[in-house]
Protein backbone atom coordinates (compact mmCIF):
# COMPACT_ATOMS: atom_id res chain seq x y z
CA UNK A 1 0.00 0.00 0.00
CA UNK A 2 1.33 3.42 -0.91
CA UNK A 3 1.73 5.76 2.05
CA UNK A 4 -1.15 8.13 2.65
CA UNK A 5 -0.80 11.60 4.02
CA UNK A 6 -2.43 10.71 7.28
CA UNK A 7 -3.76 7.44 8.44
CA UNK A 8 -7.44 7.34 9.21
CA UNK A 9 -8.01 11.02 8.45
CA UNK A 10 -9.31 12.66 5.36
CA UNK A 11 -6.91 12.12 2.49
CA UNK A 12 -5.01 15.19 1.39
CA UNK A 13 -6.22 17.01 -1.68
CA UNK A 14 -4.50 16.20 -4.90
CA UNK A 15 -1.64 18.48 -5.78
CA UNK A 16 1.86 19.39 -4.74
CA UNK A 17 2.75 20.36 -1.20
CA UNK A 18 6.08 21.65 0.08
CA UNK A 19 7.08 20.31 3.47
CA UNK A 20 8.72 22.34 6.22
CA UNK A 21 12.41 23.19 6.07
CA UNK A 22 14.22 20.79 8.39
CA UNK A 23 17.65 21.70 9.71
CA UNK A 24 20.16 18.87 9.51
CA UNK A 25 23.76 18.79 10.66
CA UNK A 26 24.94 19.88 7.20
CA UNK A 27 22.25 22.42 6.38
CA UNK A 28 18.55 22.78 5.55
CA UNK A 29 16.53 20.07 3.84
CA UNK A 30 13.09 20.63 2.33
CA UNK A 31 11.05 18.14 0.35
CA UNK A 32 7.99 18.48 -1.81
CA UNK A 33 5.37 15.77 -2.11
CA UNK A 34 2.97 15.20 -4.95
CA UNK A 35 -0.35 13.67 -4.03
CA UNK A 36 -2.71 11.93 -6.42
CA UNK A 37 -5.86 10.17 -5.27
CA UNK A 38 -4.90 10.75 -1.64
CA UNK A 39 -1.56 8.96 -2.05
CA UNK A 40 1.96 10.30 -2.18
CA UNK A 41 3.14 9.64 -5.71
CA UNK A 42 6.35 11.62 -5.76
CA UNK A 43 8.86 13.19 -3.38
CA UNK A 44 11.40 15.68 -4.62
CA UNK A 45 14.03 17.66 -2.75
CA UNK A 46 13.59 21.43 -2.95
CA UNK A 47 16.60 22.11 -0.75
CA UNK A 48 19.56 19.90 0.07
CA UNK A 49 22.79 20.88 1.77
CA UNK A 50 25.34 21.83 -0.83
CA UNK A 51 28.99 20.88 -0.66
CA UNK A 52 29.56 24.50 0.26
CA UNK A 53 27.22 24.27 3.23
CA UNK A 54 28.88 21.07 4.33
CA UNK A 55 32.27 22.68 4.10
CA UNK A 56 31.09 25.64 6.17
CA UNK A 57 31.88 23.44 9.15
CA UNK A 58 35.50 23.56 8.07
CA UNK A 59 36.75 27.09 8.51
CA UNK A 60 40.41 26.72 7.74
CA UNK A 61 42.24 24.67 5.17
CA UNK A 62 45.90 25.38 4.72
CA UNK A 63 48.64 23.66 2.89
CA UNK A 64 51.23 22.47 2.91
CA UNK A 65 51.01 21.40 6.52
CA UNK A 66 54.19 23.17 7.49
CA UNK A 67 56.12 25.75 5.54
CA UNK A 68 59.60 24.50 6.22
CA UNK A 69 60.11 21.86 8.83
CA UNK A 70 58.14 20.27 11.60
CA UNK A 71 58.33 22.03 14.91
CA UNK A 72 60.52 20.43 17.50
CA UNK A 73 59.55 20.23 21.14
CA UNK A 74 61.93 22.99 22.14
CA UNK A 75 61.00 25.46 19.43
CA UNK A 76 57.30 24.89 19.98
CA UNK A 77 57.54 25.22 23.81
CA UNK A 78 54.95 22.56 24.39
CA UNK A 79 53.66 21.05 27.62
CA UNK A 80 51.91 18.00 26.20
CA UNK A 81 51.64 15.88 23.05
CA UNK A 82 48.39 14.55 21.64
CA UNK A 83 48.68 11.70 19.18
CA UNK A 84 47.01 8.45 18.23
CA UNK A 85 47.45 6.01 21.09
CA UNK A 86 50.99 4.99 21.67
CA UNK A 87 52.08 1.74 23.22
CA UNK A 88 54.58 1.72 26.06
CA UNK A 89 57.36 1.21 23.52
CA UNK A 90 56.22 4.09 21.35
CA UNK A 91 55.92 6.25 24.43
CA UNK A 92 59.62 5.78 25.15
CA UNK A 93 60.36 7.32 21.75
CA UNK A 94 57.79 10.07 21.99
CA UNK A 95 58.05 13.74 22.75
CA UNK A 96 55.81 13.28 25.78
CA UNK A 97 58.45 11.05 27.36
CA UNK A 98 61.07 13.75 26.74
CA UNK A 99 58.81 16.37 28.31
CA UNK A 100 58.14 14.19 31.36
CA UNK A 101 61.84 13.46 31.73
CA UNK A 102 62.70 17.15 31.50
CA UNK A 103 60.14 17.91 34.21
CA UNK A 104 61.65 15.27 36.51
CA UNK A 105 65.25 16.09 35.77
CA UNK B 1 61.46 18.26 44.26
CA UNK B 2 59.78 21.49 43.27
CA UNK B 3 57.55 22.41 46.23
CA UNK B 4 55.75 25.10 44.30
CA UNK B 5 54.12 22.37 42.23
CA UNK B 6 52.14 19.21 42.88
CA UNK B 7 52.98 15.61 41.99
CA UNK B 8 54.29 14.62 38.57
CA UNK B 9 54.08 10.90 37.86
CA UNK B 10 54.45 8.60 34.85
CA UNK B 11 52.99 5.08 35.03
CA UNK B 12 52.03 2.20 32.74
CA UNK B 13 48.28 1.63 32.58
CA UNK B 14 45.85 0.03 30.13
CA UNK B 15 48.59 -1.00 27.72
CA UNK B 16 49.95 2.50 27.45
CA UNK B 17 51.51 5.19 29.60
CA UNK B 18 49.87 7.93 31.64
CA UNK B 19 51.60 11.12 32.63
CA UNK B 20 50.01 13.05 35.50
CA UNK B 21 51.34 16.56 36.05
CA UNK B 22 49.77 18.57 38.88
CA UNK B 23 50.67 22.26 39.08
CA UNK B 24 48.83 23.11 42.31
CA UNK B 25 51.00 22.98 45.43
CA UNK B 26 49.68 20.99 48.39
CA UNK B 27 48.12 18.12 46.43
CA UNK B 28 49.50 14.95 48.08
CA UNK B 29 51.09 12.06 46.19
CA UNK B 30 48.42 9.81 47.71
CA UNK B 31 45.86 11.32 45.29
CA UNK B 32 47.97 10.12 42.37
CA UNK B 33 48.22 6.68 44.04
CA UNK B 34 44.41 6.63 44.24
CA UNK B 35 44.13 7.62 40.58
CA UNK B 36 46.39 4.76 39.50
CA UNK B 37 44.42 2.34 41.71
CA UNK B 38 41.18 3.54 40.11
CA UNK B 39 42.64 3.01 36.62
CA UNK B 40 43.76 -0.48 37.63
CA UNK B 41 40.24 -1.23 38.92
CA UNK B 42 38.73 -0.10 35.59
CA UNK B 43 41.25 -2.15 33.62
CA UNK B 44 40.46 -5.23 35.70
CA UNK B 45 36.78 -4.82 34.84
CA UNK B 46 36.99 -3.77 31.20
CA UNK B 47 40.16 -5.30 29.74
CA UNK B 48 39.59 -7.42 26.64
CA UNK B 49 42.99 -9.03 27.25
CA UNK B 50 42.29 -10.30 30.75
CA UNK B 51 40.17 -13.48 30.65
CA UNK B 52 38.67 -12.78 34.10
CA UNK B 53 37.52 -9.22 33.35
CA UNK B 54 33.77 -8.67 33.29
CA UNK B 55 33.94 -7.75 29.62
CA UNK B 56 35.79 -10.98 28.73
CA UNK B 57 33.33 -13.02 30.77
CA UNK B 58 30.33 -11.35 29.12
CA UNK B 59 31.93 -11.89 25.69
CA UNK B 60 32.26 -15.64 26.22
CA UNK B 61 28.86 -15.99 27.86
CA UNK B 62 30.15 -16.66 31.38
CA UNK B 63 28.49 -13.55 32.78
CA UNK B 64 25.05 -12.20 31.92
CA UNK B 65 25.14 -8.52 31.11
CA UNK B 66 22.31 -7.90 33.58
CA UNK B 67 24.50 -9.35 36.36
CA UNK B 68 27.52 -7.17 35.54
CA UNK B 69 28.60 -4.33 37.81
CA UNK B 70 26.71 -1.04 37.58
CA UNK B 71 29.80 0.53 36.04
CA UNK B 72 29.99 -2.03 33.23
CA UNK B 73 26.28 -1.72 32.50
CA UNK B 74 26.63 2.08 32.46
CA UNK B 75 29.50 1.98 29.95
CA UNK B 76 27.76 -0.56 27.69
CA UNK B 77 24.63 1.62 27.71
CA UNK B 78 26.78 4.60 26.62
CA UNK B 79 28.25 2.44 23.85
CA UNK B 80 24.77 1.49 22.61
CA UNK B 81 23.73 5.12 22.65
CA UNK B 82 26.79 6.01 20.58
CA UNK B 83 26.11 3.24 18.12
CA UNK B 84 22.78 4.96 17.44
CA UNK B 85 23.94 8.58 17.42
CA UNK B 86 26.92 7.85 15.14
CA UNK B 87 24.77 5.96 12.66
CA UNK B 88 26.67 2.75 13.40
CA UNK B 89 30.19 4.15 13.04
CA UNK B 90 30.92 3.60 16.71
CA UNK B 91 30.50 -0.07 17.40
CA UNK B 92 31.42 -1.81 20.67
CA UNK B 93 29.48 -4.98 19.96
CA UNK B 94 31.22 -6.03 16.79
CA UNK B 95 28.35 -5.50 14.41
CA UNK B 96 30.91 -5.03 11.69
CA UNK B 97 34.07 -6.74 12.95
CA UNK B 98 34.58 -10.16 14.52
CA UNK B 99 31.53 -9.92 16.75
CA UNK B 100 33.51 -9.55 19.98
CA UNK B 101 32.31 -7.22 22.69
CA UNK B 102 34.92 -4.46 22.84
CA UNK B 103 34.03 -1.16 24.52
CA UNK B 104 37.67 -0.03 24.69
CA UNK B 105 37.01 2.74 22.17
CA UNK B 106 35.10 4.48 24.91
CA UNK B 107 36.73 3.10 28.05
CA UNK B 108 40.13 4.76 27.80
CA UNK B 109 38.93 8.36 27.71
CA UNK B 110 36.26 7.66 30.27
CA UNK B 111 38.74 5.93 32.61
CA UNK B 112 41.14 8.89 32.54
CA UNK B 113 38.24 11.25 33.19
CA UNK B 114 37.15 9.09 36.15
CA UNK B 115 40.69 9.16 37.57
CA UNK B 116 40.97 12.91 37.06
CA UNK B 117 37.80 13.37 39.14
CA UNK B 118 39.90 12.34 42.14
CA UNK B 119 42.20 15.29 41.48
CA UNK B 120 39.20 17.63 41.22
CA UNK B 121 37.82 16.27 44.50
CA UNK B 122 41.20 16.85 46.16
CA UNK B 123 41.01 20.48 45.13
CA UNK B 124 43.40 20.47 42.18
CA UNK B 125 42.49 23.12 39.61
CA UNK B 126 45.59 23.12 37.41
CA UNK B 127 46.85 19.82 36.08
CA UNK B 128 47.37 17.76 32.95
CA UNK B 129 46.81 14.06 32.36
CA UNK B 130 48.10 12.53 29.15
CA UNK B 131 47.16 8.88 28.66
CA UNK B 132 48.62 7.51 25.46
CA UNK B 133 48.09 10.78 23.63
CA UNK B 134 44.65 11.55 25.09
CA UNK B 135 44.91 14.73 27.12
CA UNK B 136 42.97 16.45 29.88
CA UNK B 137 44.38 19.97 30.31
CA UNK B 138 42.83 21.58 33.37
CA UNK B 139 43.37 25.22 34.30
CA UNK B 140 46.80 26.57 33.46
CA UNK B 141 50.37 25.24 33.81
CA UNK B 142 51.48 28.65 35.14
CA UNK B 143 49.34 31.62 36.08
CA UNK B 144 48.29 33.51 32.98
CA UNK B 145 49.27 31.05 30.27
CA UNK B 146 47.40 28.19 28.62
CA UNK B 147 48.60 24.61 28.26
CA UNK B 148 50.39 24.20 24.95
CA UNK B 149 49.41 20.89 23.39
CA UNK B 150 51.43 19.73 20.39
CA UNK B 151 49.63 17.64 17.80
CA UNK B 152 51.93 14.84 16.75
CA UNK B 153 53.27 15.10 13.23
CA UNK B 154 51.96 12.06 11.32
CA UNK B 155 55.35 11.23 9.82
CA UNK B 156 57.67 12.15 12.66
CA UNK B 157 57.26 10.93 16.22
CA UNK B 158 59.73 13.58 17.38
CA UNK B 159 57.88 16.55 15.89
CA UNK B 160 54.56 18.30 16.14
CA UNK B 161 52.43 19.47 13.25
CA UNK B 162 50.63 22.22 15.11
CA UNK B 163 50.22 23.55 18.63
CA UNK B 164 46.91 24.21 20.41
CA UNK B 165 46.73 26.55 23.40
CA UNK B 166 44.01 25.30 25.75
CA UNK B 167 42.52 25.86 29.17
CA UNK B 168 40.04 23.42 30.73
CA UNK B 169 39.74 21.28 27.63
CA UNK B 170 40.32 17.70 26.60
CA UNK B 171 42.27 16.80 23.45
CA UNK B 172 42.14 13.38 21.78
CA UNK B 173 43.73 12.24 18.54
CA UNK B 174 42.98 9.26 16.35
CA UNK B 175 44.97 8.34 13.30
CA UNK B 176 47.42 6.17 11.52
CA UNK B 177 51.07 7.00 11.29
CA UNK B 178 52.05 4.49 8.64
CA UNK B 179 53.31 6.28 5.60
CA UNK B 180 50.61 6.49 2.98
CA UNK B 181 51.24 9.71 1.12
CA UNK B 182 53.09 7.96 -1.73
CA UNK B 183 49.77 6.42 -2.73
CA UNK B 184 48.19 8.17 -5.68
CA UNK B 185 44.73 7.83 -7.15
CA UNK B 186 45.43 6.20 -10.55
CA UNK B 187 42.60 8.17 -12.20
CA UNK B 188 43.64 11.61 -11.00
CA UNK B 189 47.29 11.20 -10.11
CA UNK B 190 46.49 12.99 -6.86
CA UNK B 191 47.01 11.80 -3.33
CA UNK B 192 43.85 10.41 -1.77
CA UNK B 193 41.94 12.92 0.28
CA UNK B 194 41.75 10.65 3.27
CA UNK B 195 42.91 11.50 6.76
CA UNK B 196 46.14 10.81 8.61
CA UNK B 197 44.79 11.96 11.93
CA UNK B 198 41.86 13.72 13.54
CA UNK B 199 42.28 15.67 16.76
CA UNK B 200 39.15 16.53 18.72
CA UNK B 201 39.00 19.29 21.34
CA UNK B 202 36.12 19.66 23.78
CA UNK B 203 35.03 19.70 27.40
CA UNK B 204 34.98 15.93 28.03
CA UNK B 205 37.77 13.48 27.23
CA UNK B 206 35.27 10.61 27.00
CA UNK B 207 33.50 12.25 24.08
CA UNK B 208 36.58 13.85 22.54
CA UNK B 209 38.14 10.36 22.35
CA UNK B 210 35.03 8.74 20.91
CA UNK B 211 34.46 11.54 18.39
CA UNK B 212 38.09 11.37 17.25
CA UNK B 213 37.86 7.62 16.66
CA UNK B 214 34.54 7.96 14.86
CA UNK B 215 35.60 10.96 12.76
CA UNK B 216 38.77 9.20 11.66
CA UNK B 217 36.74 6.20 10.52
CA UNK B 218 34.31 8.48 8.68
CA UNK B 219 37.10 10.06 6.64
CA UNK B 220 36.85 13.48 5.01
CA UNK B 221 33.38 14.24 6.44
CA UNK B 222 34.52 13.38 9.94
CA UNK B 223 35.75 16.80 11.06
CA UNK B 224 32.51 18.49 10.05
CA UNK B 225 30.57 15.80 11.85
CA UNK B 226 32.51 16.53 15.07
CA UNK B 227 31.53 20.21 14.83
CA UNK B 228 27.85 19.31 14.94
CA UNK B 229 28.34 18.43 18.63
CA UNK B 230 28.06 21.51 20.83
CA UNK B 231 31.40 22.44 22.37
CA UNK B 232 33.52 20.12 20.21
CA UNK B 233 35.84 20.96 17.33
CA UNK B 234 38.28 19.06 15.17
CA UNK B 235 41.61 19.53 13.49
CA UNK B 236 42.33 17.07 10.69
CA UNK B 237 45.59 16.26 8.94
CA UNK B 238 44.90 14.89 5.48
CA UNK B 239 46.89 12.32 3.54
CA UNK B 240 47.98 15.11 1.19
CA UNK B 241 49.60 16.88 4.15
CA UNK B 242 47.03 19.61 4.67
CA UNK B 243 45.40 20.83 7.82
CA UNK B 244 41.70 21.52 8.18
CA UNK B 245 39.93 22.71 11.29
CA UNK B 246 36.44 23.58 12.41
CA UNK B 247 35.49 27.07 13.67
CA UNK B 248 35.80 26.40 17.41
CA UNK B 249 39.43 25.30 16.95
CA UNK B 250 40.45 28.56 15.26
CA UNK B 251 41.00 30.58 18.48
CA UNK B 252 43.03 27.71 19.98
CA UNK B 253 45.66 27.63 17.23
CA UNK B 254 48.90 28.80 18.78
Amino acid sequence: MAPTAHSGGTPLANGTVAGPVVQTQFGPVQVQVTIANGKITDVTALQLPSDRQRSAYISGIVGPMLQSEALTAQSAQIDLISGATYTSDAYAQSLQAALDQAAHG
Amino acid sequence: MDRSRGPHRVAEVMGTVISIDVRDPGIPESVVDAMLARLEEIEARFSTYRPESEISRIARGALAEADASAEVRFVLAMCDDLHRTTGGWFDARGHRADGRLDPSGLVKGWAVEEAALLLDEAGARNYACNCGGDVIARGEPEAGRPWRVGIRHPDRADAVARVLAVRDLAVATSGTYERGEHIRDPRTGLAPTGLRSVTVVGPSLTWADVYATTAFAMGPDGAAWVATHAGYGALAITTDQRLAWTPSVEPLLA
